[in-house]
């Protein structure tokens, strides 16, 4: 057997390296062949750009864990206004956020021992398990009083952290897909409906009143708040159907009572319509729901009904509606014009809900941080950034309050920081649950700030 | 100077890690100057040199904790050496006491930086006190190969199984080669130090044998490990909420996968880079996912670290024959003691209770098994209709998502269990056995069951496998087994059959990975290793075209762009 020597292997290493080394040399850069494209690295790329761990941009602010909790928040800025012509970049350096247009909201807190002040907390995915609204309602029961969790639907095919819910169809339960009929506004074409009677919650289920159906509800921690504990039941569906709570008399439609406050409950639900959803509240207080839309870029409230939203919105003296979207339309972004056409869109779904809810202060919390790996390199989405700062001046263009999560993160590159300290999932796109309650509670250290001034 | 103090200087963001183009670039200038400096009357200078360069290596990695290293080089040499000298005195005493005190300075040192947070949390649960760990404790790199290296050295030479190593460079270098140094194999003292003392010899096979595990190696960390665990699981272990019970059973079984490319990855460049020096390390895995039971699995999963737990917890415990010094029969002492030593085990892979409990579920699955395979098909049939009934009973009375996963497992298992009851019966009734053929499919039948099934408990443990290592025990539990009974709950009740062909297609450079890396994985080891020679006898100009293709396809998987998000559940 033939012996090698270490120069043999040396030689080896060193042609390998060499060959490589060529093929650098003749790169012109990346290559696509069908649908793949072939990346490799230039020899100018290896000679003068070789130090990895460089990729987050101005996370100079952000530091460490514990700097967020003493992240100076700035309030101030005037933003630019647009100068060039839409189809130009228009990147404000200094975009974050804007709480003046919340004050009728905080005047009508000062009510809430004596009626309901319902918030209500629409976003995509990243608020998903009750995330954020939670720490939101909490801390308004806190200080506020009021109880429940708010809106529910009858159906709960994403869990909450908050609420166990089980529904059974004829004694059997029913998996996230199973369950009755549903219409959702942000879902796939084959779910939504062309009457757009989908209720304040995006989403509809169907009831055939063939099947007997129960839900039940119970907290999902042993750890008991003020978001567990309900005194009545709000049911939003249509006449024909009704509930009986713990074996009580029928009640159809509106707000029906429960015993005692309680934090669990069995419901049977009867008839054939639409059901909504259901309220958990307490008949004073504050009540925010959280409200869902996976997937969602937000260009949907005006494919629901307005007399529907409407009616629930004064019904419920909802004071204050927080929209939390911009994330999902940038994946697909190939330049600024989407960007531009994507607020304008949201900016349609602003205009339609202020005439929806005349009485409501609004609230719009742009995208988070989000990265997407470059050239092997994590790096925040190239148009995230104008995103955010057009969000912004939509929002005063429209005279609703903003708030920049993106710079309260650390700006860009601020995901993969979070990601590496486990505040944030491996897509660089969704908190982790320490990470939602982070950014839940400088939202609500910023929202206190701005009412105490 | 920029360039230099980025070269020399550590730096936490870089650290030298495989799957970096600067360990390369480090590799081939190492090598190159060991090839210029190699005499093979001068080993001790190739010794001196490659131990330096293994200690600049772990300065890269972990800064200052060389110091760290070096200590323990330093105590655990000077100690052995009296040990011996002892021995050679016939002084009992002074041996253990020596023995004693060698290992509580390894352990103190790996308690101190692994388990502190741990040992806290622990003694604040039991005593309801408060207290927390002022200064950050920082893990160094390796310090649990490394430490139950030492150990290993120390209690060998009390043994009287190796002689000490004379030279304190030589054992400094045996505890610091760099491929093997931050995550393994555990190399025994006996198995390396006599390498220290022969020249370098490395055939033409050998060499191609080597190039083969580093391209093996980079293959499996950077295609089935990384690529998988970006584009998928680790977005389904963060959130598992949101997504179907199908996509979390899928990224579970991927993350058995992942874990296993991962870890064997590493651990193959390692032993291909330490043969290109010519020294050689114990291989580590032997294809675990082909075992029969948990006993066999073990066997062939971090075959190192197994070695070292049956050499010196499972052993010292009472192997087989005692249990707390005390004569018990055989069935009790060797299951008690392989429990504790899995529990240890588990408490190796990461300071907090998940990894104790995931110990701990692989200790039972290994003492079920054992049980199981000297149970009759009477009894066997018999105790899997009642949990089956039982869980069925579970299920409709309190259903939970637990007790329907449960309910199909075991029914899947039950059938299976049904059809071996029928078939053994049948033989006994008859006196009929296959031949030829027909038997052969039958065994192969009998072992794709046993392997599936093993497979399948192995994955579900792995639930508790997965934990951010940096998070506090407290916060690792919680998110560990939030992590877990989410999963669970996916599986167990979120289950939309209707988007498993949209997932398939959207995820389908995820999924057909997969299904290749198992399919790899469960070939014939006679089929691998006549690829692994046709490999090594490749005329060397192909071999260089082969790396630097296969480099280029790693490249692709590491700049590859992300899969999109898409959701399928609404």
């Amino acid at each position: 057997m033939k012996k090698l020597r270490p120069y043999h292997i040396a030689l080896f290493i060193w042609l390998s390296i060499a060959v490589l080394g060529g093929i650098s040399w003749a790169w012109q850069g990346p290559m696509t062949i069908g649908s793949v494209t072939l990346r490799w690295k230039t020899l100018s790329e290896v000679l003068g750009n070789e130090a990895p761990g460089d990729t987050i941009g101005d996370l100079g602010v952000l530091g460490s864990l514990d700097s967020l909790d003493s992240l100076e928040i700035v309030d101030t800025v005037v933003v630019q206004p647009v100068v060039a012509p839409p189809t130009q970049p228009v990147i404000t350096t200094a975009v974050t956020h804007n709480a003046a247009p919340l004050q009728p909201f905080f005047e009508a807190l000062q009510q809430a021992d004596r009626q309901q002040v319902r918030v209500v907390h629409y976003g995509d995915s990243q608020i998903e398990e009750d995330r954020i609204s939670y720490v939101l309602r909490r801390n308004l029961q806190e200080a506020y009083g009021g109880g429940g969790v708010g809106l529910i639907p009858l159906h709960q095919t994403i869990p909450t952290r908050t609420l166990e819910q089980r529904l059974r169809m004829d004694g059997v339960v029913q998996a996230s897909g199973q369950g009755p009929k549903r219409n959702i506004v942000y879902g796939p074409k084959s779910m939504r409906r062309e009457d757009g009677l989908y209720g304040p919650m995006g989403q509809v289920a169907m009831l055939t009143g063939e099947q007997t159906i129960e839900l039940q509800l119970r907290p999902r921690s042993t750890k008991h708040n003020s978001e567990h504990y309900f005194s009545q039941i709000r049911l939003l569906a249509d006449d024909s159907i009704g509930i009986s709570i713990g074996g009580d008399s029928l009640v159809h439609s509106g707000i029906v009572p429960v015993q005692d406050s309680t934090m669990e409950c069995t419901i049977r639900v009867m008839g054939a319509g639409k059901v909504y959803g259901l309220s958990l509240e307490q008949p004073q207080g504050v009540i925010v729901d959280n409200i869902p839309m996976r997937g969602s870029s937000g260009a949907v409230f005006t494919q629901i009904d307005s007399t529907q939203l409407s009616d629930f919105y004064r019904e419920t003296n909802t004071r204050l509606i927080i929209l939390q979207y911009g994330g999902n339309s940038l994946p697909n972004m190939p330049n600024e014009r989407y960007v531009y056409g994507a607020v304008s869109q949201l900016q349609k779904q602003v205009q339609y809900l202020k005439r929806c809810a005349p009485g409501a202060s609004f609230l719009f919390i742009g995208p988070s941080d989000m990265a997407t790996q470059v050239e092997g390199e994590m790096q925040t989405y190239p148009l995230l950034p104008l995103m955010d700062s057009q969000l912004r001046r939509m929002a005063d263009k429209e005279g609703i309050a903003y708030y920049s999560m993106y710079h309260a993160m650390g700006g860009s590159g601020s995901m993969i920081h979070w990601v590496e300290v486990g505040l944030a999932s491996s897509d660089y796109v969704h908190f982790s649950r320490a990470g939602a309650d982070k950014a839940a509670k400088m939202l609500w250290q910023w929202l206190m700030e701005q009412k105490e001034e | 100077m920029e360039v230099l103090k980025y070269i020399l200087a550590f730096n936490s963001e870089s650290p030298l890690l495989f799957t970096q183009f600067y360990f390369w670039a480090f590799l081939a200038v190492v090598y190159l100057l060991f090839a210029m400096l190699y005499n093979p009357s001068r080993l001790h200078l190739r010794n001196v040199y490659l131990m330096l360069v293994s200690w600049f290596f772990y300065y890269k990695t972990s800064g200052l904790f060389l110091l760290l290293l070096l200590f323990l080089t330093l105590s655990n040499w000077l100690i052995a050496q009296r040990i011996d000298l002892h021995r050679q005195r016939r002084r009992k005493g002074w041996q253990v006491f020596w023995l004693v005190v060698s290992i509580c300075i390894d352990l103190a040192m790996l308690f101190y930086y692994k388990y502190a947070y741990f040992g806290v949390d622990v003694f604040n649960s039991i005593f309801g006190t408060h207290y927390s760990i002022v200064n950050q404790i920082i893990l160094p790199v390796g310090i649990s190969f490394y430490t139950f290296q030492v150990i290993s050295y120390t209690v060998d030479v009390y043994r009287g199984q190796v002689s000490p190593v004379k030279n304190m460079l030589d054992f400094g270098f045996y505890v610091s080669f760099f491929p093997q140094l931050v995550a393994g194999p555990i190399v025994r003292a006996s198995e390396f130090v006599p390498q220290l003392y022969k020249p370098f010899h490395l055939s033409r096979r050998w060499f191609g044998i080597a190039v083969f595990w580093i391209l093996n190696g980079l293959m499996k960390k950077i295609i089935l490990s990384d690529y998988l665990a970006v584009n998928l699981i680790d977005r389904v272990f963060d959130n598992p909420l949101l997504f179907t019970g199908f996509e979390n059973l899928f990224a579970l079984f991927a993350y058995s996968m992942q874990v296993y490319a991962d870890f064997s990855g590493y651990t193959d460049i390692a032993i291909g880079v330490a043969m290109l020096f010519g020294f050689y390390l114990p291989k580590n895995f032997d294809s675990p996912y082909k075992s029969r039971n948990p006993q066999e699995f073990w066997r062939r999963w971090h075959q190192s670290l197994s070695r070292w737990l049956k050499s010196y917890v499972y052993i010292p415990l009472g192997g087989n024959r005692t249990l707390f010094g005390k004569n018990v029969p055989k069935l009790i002492a060797s299951n008690v003691n392989s429990f504790a030593t899995m529990l240890i085990g588990g408490l190796w892979h990461g300071a907090s209770w998940n990894f104790v409990i995931w110990g701990g579920l692989n200790g039972i699955g290994m003492i079920v098994n054992k049980v199981w395979r000297e149970t009759g098909w009477h009894i066997r049939i018999i105790v899997m209709t009642a949990t089956l009934v039982g869980l069925i009973i579970w299920q409709a009375t309190a259903p939970c998502a637990l007790a329907g996963l449960l309910v199909v497992w075991v029914g899947i298992v039950w059938v299976g269990t049904f059809i071996r009851y029928i078939w053994w019966w049948l033989g006994t009734v008859s006196g009929w056995t296959l031949r030829g053929v027909a038997a052969k499919i039958e065994q192969a039948l009998g072992i794709a069951w046993a392997v599936v099934q093993t497979f399948t408990f192995i994955t579900f443990t792995r639930l508790f496998f997965r934990s951010s290592s940096n998070l506090d025990p407290a916060t690792a539990n919680e998110v560990a087994w939030e992590t877990a009974t989410n999963m669970v709950g996916q599986i167990g009740g979120a289950w939309n059959s209707s988007i498993i062909p949209d997932f398939l297609y959207e995820y389908r450079a995820v999924v057909i990975l997969f299904v290749i890396g198992m399919l790899i994985h469960w070939l014939p080891e006679r089929f691998k290793r006549r690829y692994r020679l046709w490999f090594a006898y490749l005329p060397w100009w192909l071999m260089v075209i082969v790396v630097a293709l296969a480099v280029f396809v790693v490249y692709q998987f590491i700049t590859a762009d992300m899969q999109p998000f898409i959701y399928f559940q609404f």
